[in-house]
């Protein structure tokens, strides 16, 4: 009985933890927010200067995210708990798009002088304080690509995947060093039976002619690029798609066995999972479909489609190709899902209310709950970013 | 139609006083369709009117009034979408568009919201203006707003049939300047399309004159998507906008020519929507401006693909551009430059 009675509090209570997002009544104001459930309050911990969206760290201390300061953006970091406060020294104004390594000891981020899309790739290391170019140098050949800038970088959690494309290490594309690539990278079996972390990044590379420009997903070390879906094309015979097309939002699952991301090949914008087995289409549908995310087991992805007209939460069990709708509103749009670490419950952004709203729905849709309030206000509210937990000392 | 005139007629001896816009230029209970994003239609045809309170909705013009809303349906944020049909047989002609007050409240009224047109055809051209910058001080020419009269006047002149107006309306994006902006506006005889550019974003005070950021139309055989970019600078995450830029450009996707009209474009801007607008789904052509100069032979178009660019040099230095639409191509005619 007693053991009911714990089971049915359970399912009853809200959602636990927190959740940081953006909220702001314009582009200018934008401030990055943390809402704790076990308090039901929310307070502003970012600066309110076009903040973008929160990265947590991987043990949930540090949030980073970048900010306007004079003459461009910084990546700031922020800790919650001790209310401590970081701005990343920078060699160049503009630096955006913030994502830490696994360890949490490093983050990468792209930064230019504001010029456009010629941006580098910088990691910046916790333990020295110091930032340092990756990828090499842009304006030059790269595999057949002419490699302009680069975009949305992810941190490769293991070299799995690339063993499993190239188990003899045979890589060879011109203008990159394999031999560099693998050592920099961490990316050989020594490394894995170590259990020593890769040091290398998944990188959207923007390439081409102009008039003809595309992006492709890359590899990237210290000093190496790697277009990296190009072997696989090659073995499919469709060498030739590489850069016809613009992928877009790479993403590694956390065992870095399966790789998604999005493109526009085929001829409308779907979500495609890379794996040793090849590439494949997983959302297939002639509406577009945006933004995939990971779920925990590495098998399953939330992705934002059109199909039903408006913007809707979607899953794609990536086995399968088969797609269950989440979050589907007739009337409004929703998007930007965000699971929590045991995956019960959803945060995402509709607008259903008038105004974009951060709300935390239980798995099968049960029990929504509003957690932002940017109506109130006239602003908006997005980018929900759950807090990992962090380990008990 | 004995209805209709005899409730015109009563509307008009109530709505007598109405002021156009509100007293200080900003739209009042009606927000779509306005002077800057105008409804173009035959007789016969049904616009969809958005207003912050379920009113029945009026033309006014030629001396006439007539109610023309239907049914009406609330939206999420308080507002209401009004059907709203153009009797067969009204003659064509620019209208205001109004909305009758609740019993103790004010009229809502504004000017040159609803264009009948007698048809449309496949050829027609388009008038371009950008940069006006009103408000701006400027030694080595007369006032802005002088500069701009000229200009409408040459349109109005010509042989346009519509106006696109591609932002930086104001200097500082000042009440005061978009008061100015209005009244010279209203002296055009086309329907006027216009978008936000960066001077004009400060606060709210575009919303307040011309409503959306973002909308599209229909010319004719044409979709014109008009947007702004200034919240692209920075906002790399997915957003309202994109959402709706997607919808639109499906939804245009059975045009002749779709047509891209915004302030300014870099390619670093908005990677989302240079997807949608360039890449998946590209448009015929972008028009826009705040170069304050023409595009060069280089920057011919989008460096992603097809789409060209048409860049018109700043109204401010008292220049414009007319645009041939036809089923041959869009053809931007020289750029045209008044005293």
């Amino acid at each position: 009985m007693i053991l009911l009675l714990i089971q049915l509090g359970a399912l009853a209570a809200g959602p636990e933890g927190q959740l940081a997002f953006l909220q702001g009544t314009e582009q200018e104001d934008r401030c990055v927010m943390l809402h704790d459930f076990a308090t039901g309050g929310t307070r502003r911990i970012g600066s309110g200067q076009r903040d973008t969206a929160p990265q947590w760290s991987p043990d949930g201390a540090w949030v980073a995210y970048a900010a306007a300061c004079e003459g461009g953006m910084a990546i700031q970091l922020f800790a919650p708990d001790s209310e401590a406060r970081e701005t990343l020294p920078h060699a160049r104004a503009w630096n955006r798009e913030p994502r830490w390594s696994p360890d949490g000891r490093r983050l990468a981020y792209t930064s230019d002088d504001g010029r456009g899309l010629e941006r580098e790739l910088r990691v910046y290391s916790r333990e020295t304080g110091t930032e340092e170019v990756w990828g090499g140098a842009l304006e030059r050949e790269v595999g057949g690509f002419h490699l302009r800038g680069w975009l949305q970088a992810a941190w490769l959690p293991s070299a799995q995947l690339l063993l499993g494309l190239d188990p003899e290490q045979k890589l060879e594309v011109a203008g990159m060093d394999r031999d560099a690539l693998y050592a920099e990278g961490r990316l050989n079996e020594e490394a894995i039976r170590s259990r020593e972390l890769p040091l290398a990044l998944l990188a959207i590379g923007v390439a081409g002619p102009p008039g003809r420009w595309s992006t492709e997903p890359f590899l990237v070390t210290r000093t190496q690029a790697f277009p990296l879906l190009l072997p696989i094309r090659a073995l499919m015979r469709h060498a030739g798609d590489s850069g016809r097309f613009v992928e877009w939002n790479i993403a590694p699952n956390a065992k870095g066995d399966r790789i998604a991301f999005e493109s526009n090949d085929g001829g409308d914008r779907e979500i495609f999972v890379l794996s040793r087995t090849g590439i494949a289409d997983v959302s297939n549908h002639a509406a577009a479909d945006w933004n995939p995310t990971w779920g925990k087991s590495g098998r399953m992805i939330l992705f934002q489609s059109f199909r039903h007209g408006r913007s809707g939460i979607y899953e794609a069990i990536t086995d399968t190709a088969h797609v269950l709708p989440v979050v589907v509103e007739e009337n409004c749009d929703a998007w930007a899902p965000a699971w929590n670490a045991s995956e019960t419950w959803l945060a995402y952004v509709s607008d259903c209310s008038g105004a974009p709203e951060v709300y935390a729905t239980r798995k099968d849709g049960r029990d929504p709950v509003q957690v932002s309030q940017s109506g109130s206000i006239g602003g908006f509210a997005e980018a929900p970013a759950w807090r990992p937990r962090q380990e008990k000392q | 139609m004995m209805r209709n005139t005899l409730s015109g007629m009563i509307l008009l001896i109530l709505c007598a006083a109405a002021q156009a816009r509100t007293a200080d230029g900003t739209l009042g209970a009606i927000l779509t369709p306005n002077n800057g994003m105008p409804a173009v239609l035959r007789a016969g045809e049904s616009f969809e009117a958005v207003l912050t309170e379920n009113l029945p909705v009026t033309l006014a013009g030629g001396g006439r009034m007539i109610l023309v809303s239907e049914e009406a349906k609330a939206l999420a944020g308080g507002r209401y979408s009004v059907r709203c049909v153009v009797p067969p047989g009204t003659p064509a002609g620019a209208y205001a568009i109004g909305a009758m007050a609740r019993e103790g409240g004010e009229a809502d009224s504004t000017p040159r919201s609803v264009f009948v047109v007698p048809e449309f055809r496949d050829y027609y051209v388009v008038a371009h203006l950008s940069d006006t910058h009103i408000g701006k001080l400027r030694e080595d020419r007369p006032d802005p707003l002088a500069t701009m009269s000229q200009i409408i006047a040459a349109v109005n002149a010509s042989d346009a049939s519509l106006v696109l107006i591609t932002g930086d309306l104001t200097d500082r994006g000042q009440p005061e300047e978009f008061q100015g902006f209005l009244r010279v506006l209203d002296t055009c005889a086309l329907p006027t399309f216009v978008v936000p550019g960066n001077h004009d974003r400060n606060e709210r005070h575009y919303e307040r004159h011309f409503g959306p950021l973002y909308y599209g139309f229909r010319f004719g055989p044409d979709a014109f998507l008009c947007f702004d970019t200034k919240d692209y600078l920075t906002a790399d995450e997915c957003g309202p906008q994109d959402l709706a830029l997607y919808r639109m450009r499906r939804a245009q996707r059975d045009a002749r020519w779709s047509i891209g009209v915004t302030h300014r474009y870099e390619a670093a801007m908005g990677p989302r929507s240079q997807w949608t607008l360039f890449v998946d789904d590209p448009l015929d052509a972008l028009f826009f401006g705040h170069w304050h100069r023409e595009n060069t032979e280089e920057e011919k178009a989008v460096p992603w693909g097809t789409t060209r660019f048409v860049v018109t040099p700043a109204a401010l230095n008292g220049e414009f551009r007319l645009i041939d639409m036809a089923s041959f191509g869009i053809r931007p005619r020289p750029v045209q430059r008044v005293p």
